[in-house]
């Protein structure tokens, strides 16, 4: 009885090691896609569902699926009204690149990890800037998409410290 | 220092990598793509898919959106308070000018009615109103589009459009039972057919993903004057006429920029106009309903969808 009970806690904390990583993803698009009637954030909301991709697919990719991105991706599409599977292609790319990197990642210090994260995201930016002109047949304004990069770069620390909070006092006790 | 990543993985026994992560997303990638691809010649399937997404996430946007609500009434009213006297004396001076203009208003209106009478004017009908919240915006700079809390249980309908205070906002793209997708005026995809000024010259309002838009006229910039409002001309039959959307702020040529009314990054709660030419407005569906006025202007109703 007493060994059922440890088994299901086990269970109990391996599941919830996985829900904490996606949950936090999906609060972080909602997060990215409400209003807030302020001019400058609503001009300039970095894409932190980017940042969250990037952390959850270097330290703890087997947390983090990767049909999850693509889930997110369709949600962020269809509430945003970006074409459908947009998203989902800028955040599987950051999860491929990543993927693809992950042995020169895992073990680089913040400083290394956050110029990976300016030069991946500005080249999954760039990528995505290229597949909407594409499917347009139109050029975008250039100065909105990157005044949203830098943000996202700049707020970068500060959400990584937010999610390594995370993994070290709430995904490790449970 | 070592990531986290590699002590928490060794400590909790797990892999540092999941085997071929690449290659999944690849494949993913692939198909997202190919949705994408999809939807621009298959708009009414991938369409489906969007309004299910977004009026099944509809009333969490609407339960997180709220304590942001109530963060920003706090911060409006504390800079309200800060600034109550100059409101004050400034509403004075606006209540007073509009009571001359009331006045003048219920002359012309007399005057209207009666030359509309010797006429025999059928008139346009007026526009219904459903009152909807602002639940979602895009996230990113790719597009601009914003989704509400309304949609064809609402009698929201695909082509009506969308007004904030001051101005248009867009049009209803894509409805759900709940929820809907507005493009806004200021979109690359959005076109408006407007008139311009006085002389009511024809064009189409076109955006481009920043916060202004500009004019395409039929028939060239001869006469257009910067301060010139822009309004709906209803061509079409999708958008009432005479609804405000800007004024002129520059002309370069051939190249007319207009300064819409409403500031899209401000936006709470939207009206969207069920109108059609016929007279009967466009309304079906629980709560509200249709009536037929004939031999007068038929009043606006208004249907609220914010509560929800």
């Amino acid at each position: 009885m007493k060994f059922g009970s440890a088994q299901l806690r086990q269970r109990i904390e391996r599941g919830l090691q996985i829900t904490i990583p996606s949950a936090i993803t999906f609060v972080l698009v909602l997060l990215t896609v409400i209003p807030y009637g302020v001019p400058e954030l609503n001009r300039t909301m970095p894409l932190l569902p980017l940042i969250a991709i990037f952390f959850w697919s270097i330290h703890c990719p087997t947390l983090y699926p990767i049909i999850f991105s693509f889930f997110l991706g369709l949600l962020q599409d269809a509430v945003g009204g970006t074409p459908i599977g947009f998203s989902s292609a800028i955040y599987l790319a950051m999860h491929a690149l990543v993927g693809y990197q992950h042995t020169f990642f895992y073990d680089k210090n913040f400083l290394v990890l956050w110029c990976a994260f300016s030069v991946l995201s500005g080249l999954i930016v760039f990528l995505g800037y290229i597949v909407l002109v594409v499917f347009h047949l139109a050029f975008l304004p250039v100065t909105p998409i990157v005044m949203q990069l830098f943000v996202t770069i700049a707020i970068y620390p500060l959400v990584t410290r937010f999610l390594q909070g995370v993994m070290r006092h709430i995904m490790r006790r449970v | 220092m070592p990531s986290l990543g590699k002590k928490y993985a060794l400590q909790m026994g797990l892999p540092l990598q999941a085997e071929n992560p690449q290659l999944g997303a690849i494949a993913l990638i692939v198909l997202s793509l190919s949705i994408m691809s999809f939807g621009r010649f298959e708009a009414d399937m991938v369409e489906r898919l969007r309004v299910g997404i977004s009026d099944s996430v509809t009333p969490t946007l609407v339960a997180l959106s709220a304590p942001v609500e109530a963060l920003r009434d706090i911060g409006v009213t504390f800079v309200g308070l800060t600034s109550l006297r100059q409101d004050n004396v400034r509403l004075r001076e606006s209540v007073m000018r509009l009571q001359r203009w009331q006045t003048v208003a219920h002359s012309l209106s007399q005057e209207n009615e009666s030359l509309r009478e010797l006429l025999h004017y059928r008139d346009i009908p007026w526009p219904s109103y459903i009152s909807a919240k602002v639940i979602a915006a895009s996230g990113n700079s790719f597009v601009r589009a914003v989704l509400i809390s309304a949609g064809y249980s609402d009698a929201v309908k695909a082509g009506q459009a969308v007004m904030a205070g001051p101005g248009l906002v867009g049009r209803v793209v894509e409805t759900g039972a709940r929820s809907s997708n507005v493009l806004l005026l200021t979109d690359l995809n959005s076109r408006i057919p407007v008139i311009v000024g006085e002389q009511a010259k024809r064009g189409i309002l076109a955006g481009d993903n920043t916060d202004i838009t500009h004019l395409d006229l039929l028939s060239g910039t001869m006469g257009v004057e910067v301060g010139m409002r822009v309004t709906t001309s209803g061509h079409g039959g999708k958008l009432p006429p005479g609804v405000p959307i800007g004024r002129v702020s520059a002309i370069n040529g051939e190249r007319i920029t207009v300064q819409p009314f409403v500031d899209f990054s401000r936006l709470e709660h939207v009206v969207v106009a069920a109108w059609s030419l016929e007279g009967v407005p466009n309304v079906t569906g629980s709560g509200v309903s249709s009536k037929k006025v004939e031999g007068e202007r038929a009043k606006p109703k208004k249907v609220s969808a914010v509560e929800r």
